[in-house]
């Protein structure tokens, strides 16, 4: 390079470096602007509404937020822009800009949009403790009156279903739109029955019996892990009456799970199966599942916990019978302990919360999109276009073609945020496609959903808690407990009754018993409307 | 980054050239400085706007690790509360224990890993073959442009217990096979190695761009007088490289109370948190997932201030040993 062309790209790069900064900051600051603007007149606009409606003259506009599952294929757009957003546009009359936040870092995502003013309109996750966190951040807004004031389907949804109310409710008010959750069962479990019926074995019914058939795979199949999956220990708690991060009404009194008596117990079954390589025990780096996945469809486990009906299901089980056409699972129903038989986590009535957010312009458009998402917006959403995706047969939707549906309708759902839909479990077969192991496989999840709702999850009231005690020791307790259970696992020398010990010690020591004051308080002010 | 450099080193010359020696005198004569080099203060100006507006400007959020921040309040309309989150941090005892994990892994890497490239790139400066070198370079710059995500993946899998390449190799000579990711010692001989693997490589072109900066007389020089190769590397190269290696020891010194996230978010697990929960990650979990915005700037604050410490102080030894300090 000669001294003259140095001295060009020296220029070059220097009017580069101008530009960029300016540039970035000019288009900050403008975007920024339009923002904020339209907002902060919007709080008295509302005030004065009472004689002209005062959003009748705003543009019909309206974001929300999805979850982000990463399943649109690119042939079909983003999640941002594709047929059934369209569809949605066309059908509500609405126009809608869809907010994707990654299913796995939702909170973090939604957390950050609205700390920083750019959060969509409607905001809406599963959880409901999520809720509770936006009501006291103040960043969304009660709802109550608009539903009031503008609803027809959706008042007329709630007066039908009233006991979604205290669901919705927040320190008094109604912050969050929901709907019934048509299908409550959430974690199951299988098992296998051809490796039972090799080595001559009974399906377990208790938990002895469950550690027993799983030594006995252990022996028998030696290259193989007799029970995989990641809820391997929530599944365990279920079945004790328990959950290591939920509260409890045990004697009367508000308890955290972590810090009930029988939580030594579950310690000990956990220490027990990790010990006697009864569970992988690699788990602990097995952090998306995907070593359990692939140990159970290459037919090198036993049993998997895994999430009752959900796709992900479905797709284990068409890959195992694929790899391995004569394995035979079977839905295994939860075993019974000394605490007699308890069901696996199942959700509770309320499905998808949907929140206003404080800066909303026009919540009239949102109630609009709910009332015209529950007045049947959903169906297509859900089951595709009628006659391409799916044909109606004795009242159930039934998918024409399993790959197109995958492709086309598969990440569709959750656009529906509220539904008014029923479920029956023998659904899942009519709903499957025809070929032989979709068959197979839907009819054997028909059989699962018998089987983990035949006892109920121990709810001892209709919704957890939310307050601030609570909330601010949470993260701590929640890795104190991992790390007790770690711990135990590990190191021989520990045990449940230690386990339990470490942790109460800790819960004292972070403000464990201010929150237990609060929770019972909490119960105690709540407990007539249960 | 050749501009950012000159861009440094002309502020840095001015610095020193414009000390004044009377008042009256100083503005004069900072006039005619400005007026010489005025190209020079244009092209300075974009990167004084971009100081302000991305690093200075955000420094005003901070007030909220004072304040009991609230979404809907904003960082103005937010209640004061003094230094309560300051109380809380250095009540509880989780602080103590990311504080000294947090000293701890940066501790081990400034004395494993920031010797690595100097080490590199003196042998990369012996190699004869041009074309070799070259190739050998860019293969071990490599590992610097792939995400920690990709190589946390692929660490964990090569040293799982049961399908893991290493305790394939360890099975080989009649070992048993060990768990590397939930034993204290092996997970933070990892989390170093990585950062090794990683970074190394990258890390050598400041020390290359030193070497080659040497004048190749004093080689000669040294040659005539017998030196070996050895004697070569002692010194003339490592004298030569001496500010480069202060500079980049006080920068590293800088960051010791802040481990990059990514690399210990997916190297985490629950049988280690005891050595790798750090402050980065601490404040993630509490601070954006679960809406403790104030306490966890407070801990923020405390970490930068213990950094500015830690930099001013090696600053001074440094300076204090002869070399050219940061300033």
């Amino acid at each position: 390079m000669n001294k003259s062309s140095k001295k060009w790209l020296l220029v070059l790069l220097t009017i580069v470096m101008v530009m960029v900064p300016v540039l970035t900051a000019c288009g900050d600051s403008s975007s920024e602007g339009e923002a904020d603007q339209p907002s902060k007149d919007e709080p008295q606009a509302t005030a004065e509404g009472s004689e002209k409606d005062p959003y009748d003259d705003l543009p019909k506009e309206l974001s929300i937020s999805t979850l982000d599952r990463g399943r649109v294929s690119s042939d079909e757009g983003t999640y941002e822009e594709n047929r059934w957003v369209d569809y949605i546009r066309e059908e509500s009359g609405i126009d809608v800009s869809i907010v994707p936040v990654p299913r796995k870092q939702s909170y973090e995502k939604l957390n950050v949009l609205v700390a920083a003013g750019q959060a969509p309109d409607l905001i809406w996750e599963y959880s409901r403790d999520y809720m509770g966190n936006l009501v006291t951040q103040g960043a969304i807004q009660p709802i109550g009156e608009y539903i009031e004031k503008y609803s027809t389907s959706y008042k007329e949804y709630l007066e039908e279903n009233p006991d979604l109310l205290p669901l919705m409710t927040f320190e008094g008010e109604i912050y969050a739109a929901t709907s019934r959750r048509a299908n409550k069962a959430n974690h199951g479990m299988f098992i296998r029955q051809d490796w039972l019926d090799e080595l001559g074995l009974d399906i377990p019914k208790t938990m002895d019996e469950l550690l027993a058939v799983a030594e006995a795979f252990k022996e028998a199949k030696p290259d193989s892990i007799p029970i995989v999956g990641k809820q391997t220990f929530v599944t365990i708690e279920a079945m004790y009456g328990m959950r290591q991060d939920r509260w409890f009404l045990e004697d009367d009194k508000m308890t955290y799970g972590a810090t009930m008596d029988r939580y030594a117990e579950v310690l000990d079954v956990s220490k027990t199966l990790y010990e006697n390589g009864l569970i992988d025990t690699e788990f602990l780096t097995d952090t998306n599942n995907q070593r359990a996945i692939q140990f159970w469809t290459t037919g090198k486990a036993g049993m998997i916990t895994y999430n009752w009906g959900s796709a992900g299901a479905h797709n284990i089980m068409k890959d195992l019978y694929t790899n391995d056409p004569d394995a035979v699972v079977v839905p295994l129903e939860p075993v019974e302990t000394p605490y007699g038989n308890n069901g696996l986590y199942q959700e509770t009535d309320a499905f998808i919360y949907v929140a206003f957010n404080k800066d909303m312009k026009n919540p009239k458009a949102a109630i609009e999109y709910l009332d015209w998402m529950i007045d049947g917006g959903w169906v297509q959403l859900v089951n595709g276009e009628e006659g391409i995706h799916s044909e109606l047969v004795d009242g159930v939707y039934k998918e024409l073609d399993a790959e197109k549906f995958k492709k086309e309708v598969y990440y569709a759902p959750e656009y529906g945020v509220v539904r008014d839909q029923t479920f029956t479990p023998e659904e899942i077969v009519v709903k499957a496609a025809d070929d032989e192991i979709s068959q197979k496989v839907a009819s054997m999840i028909t059989d699962s959903w018998y089987a983990q709702t035949k006892y109920p999850w121990r709810r001892d009231f209709p919704y957890q808690p939310s307050f601030a005690e609570f909330s601010e020791i949470e993260p701590t307790i929640d890795t104190i407990v991992e790390e007790v259970r770690t711990k135990i696992l590990l190191q021989s020398d520990k045990d449940g009754a230690w386990g339990l010990e470490e942790i109460r010690n800790e819960w004292e020591r972070i403000g464990g018993l201010e929150a237990d004051k609060a929770a019972q308080e909490w119960y105690n002010a709540n407990k007539d409307s249960f | 980054m050749n501009n950012s450099n000159t861009a440094i080193e002309q502020t840095s010359s001015i610095k020193q050239d414009s000390k004044p020696t009377k008042k009256s005198k100083r503005l004069q004569k900072a006039w005619k400085y400005i007026k010489r080099d005025k190209y020079l203060y244009i092209m300075l100006f974009p990167v004084i706007v971009y100081f302000l507006i991305f690093k200075y400007a955000p420094l005003y959020g901070e007030i909220i690790a004072f304040k009991n921040y609230r979404l809907a309040d904003g960082i103005n309309g937010s209640e004061w509360v003094g230094f309560e989150h300051f109380r809380n941090l250095f009540a509880s005892q989780e602080f103590y224990t990311i504080f000294r994990n947090t000293l701890l892994l940066n501790f081990y890497s400034l004395v494993f890993v920031f010797p690595v490239p100097i080490l590199l790139a003196l042998l990369l400066n012996e190699l004869r073959g041009e074309g070799y070198k070259r190739v050998l370079q860019n293969i071990l710059y490599i590992p610097h442009f792939i995400s920690w995500v990709v190589i946390g993946g692929i660490l964990i899998a090569l040293l799982s217990p049961s399908t893991g390449f290493i305790n394939y190799a360890l099975q080989f000579f009649g070992l048993e096979p060990i768990y590397f990711m939930v034993s204290k010692f092996w997970w933070t001989v990892s989390f170093i190695a990585s950062s090794v693997w990683k970074e190394a490589g990258f890390g050598t072109i400041l020390y290359m761009a030193a070497i080659a900066g040497i004048s190749p007389s004093l080689y000669e020089a040294a040659k005539i007088d017998g030196a070996s190769k050895f004697r070569q590397i002692w010194h003339v190269t490592l004298p030569g490289i001496r500010s480069t290696i202060a500079i980049l020891l006080i920068l590293q010194v800088g960051k010791i109370m802040d481990v990059g996230f990514e690399h210990i978010y997916v190297l985490q697990n629950p049988a280690v948190s005891e050595v790798a929960e750090v402050i980065s990650t601490y404040v993630y979990s509490r601070g954006i997932i679960n809406l403790q915005y104030s306490y966890t700037t407070a801990l923020g604050l405390f970490q930068s201030i213990i950094a500015l410490i830690l930099v001013v102080s090696v600053n001074r030894i440094v300076k204090a040993l002869g070399e050219r300090g940061l300033w």
